[in-house]
């Protein structure tokens, strides 16, 4: 899929682990591992808002668009 | 969870389903009997030609043993491959019935049954067209047959499911790809 997830890098960033976020932003880890393995088809808003709100980012330092 | 744990859990979530399930049980069970019995009386009549006179049923194709061997076999096949396809398709079913889950109720499974199911109603309309067509060429050619509409059943009841059902899979098809695109929304 030409998007790519980067929930990794701005973890990394920073330094969250995937146990912490999950606790921030409500959604259990699986989900989170879906979102973070590139392998969610569909990402709601609401999602979205919690985790720019938990990494203090913006949505575009978490979603990229790479043509293919 | 064990079989008898999961078969308690679908009777108290889903009881009119698995009721449909023992109908069709019921179904199979009697054309699998249907097609054993046709199966050996038609075997036996191969060696005592009297069988003949009442393979299933009151069906008396003595005279058309008689008459032609060969025909006396293809109208047998042709009744043995119809009961056989019905009872695969009532097979089917049950496994259809079987996987079924309320919870999750589109699933790749479920629907690959659903679409064979369809193609084997299909199937059976026109393996119903040909015998019919065969025993009227049959008995225009003068030979003793005798009336075996109610042996084979309706081809256009065959038809109309298998057209029916193709939509349903159809249809099922496309809510596996919703459930699925649900499931990964994150």
């Amino acid at each position: 899929m030409p998007i790519i997830v980067n929930l990794d890098v701005m973890m990394a960033k920073r330094k969250m682990s995937l146990n912490e976020l999950s606790e921030k932003v409500d959604i259990t880890l699986s989900n989170l591992s879906i979102l973070k393995t590139g392998k969610a088809k569909a990402v709601r808003f609401s999602t979205l808002e919690a985790i720019c709100k938990a990494l203090d980012c913006q949505p575009g330092d978490i979603l990229e668009f790479v043509e293919k | 969870m064990n079989w008898k744990e999961e078969w308690k859990n679908k009777w108290e979530t889903q009881p009119g389903l698995m009721l449909i399930t023992i109908v069709i049980w019921s179904i199979f069970i009697g054309l699998c009997i249907k097609a054993g019995a046709l199966l050996y009386t038609f075997t036996y009549s191969l060696f005592k030609p009297s069988v003949a006179h009442d393979l299933y049923e009151g069906l008396n194709l003595y005279s058309l043993l008689g008459q032609h061997f060969w025909y006396y076999i293809g109208v047998m096949s042709f009744l043995l491959i119809i009961t056989g396809q019905k009872a695969y398709m009532f097979y089917l079913m049950i496994l259809v019935f079987l996987k079924i889950n309320l919870v999750h109720p589109f699933s790749k499974e479920v629907s690959d049954k659903i679409s064979e199911i369809s193609h084997v109603a299909l199937q059976i309309g026109v393996t119903i067209i040909l015998a019919s067509a065969y025993f009227k060429w049959l008995a225009k050619r003068g030979f003793d047959i005798p009336p075996l509409g109610g042996y084979i059943g309706g081809t256009f009841e065959y038809l109309l499911m298998g057209a029916i059902i193709y939509a349903i899979a159809q249809v099922f098809k496309r809510g596996v790809e919703i459930q699925s695109e649900n499931e990964l929304t994150v």
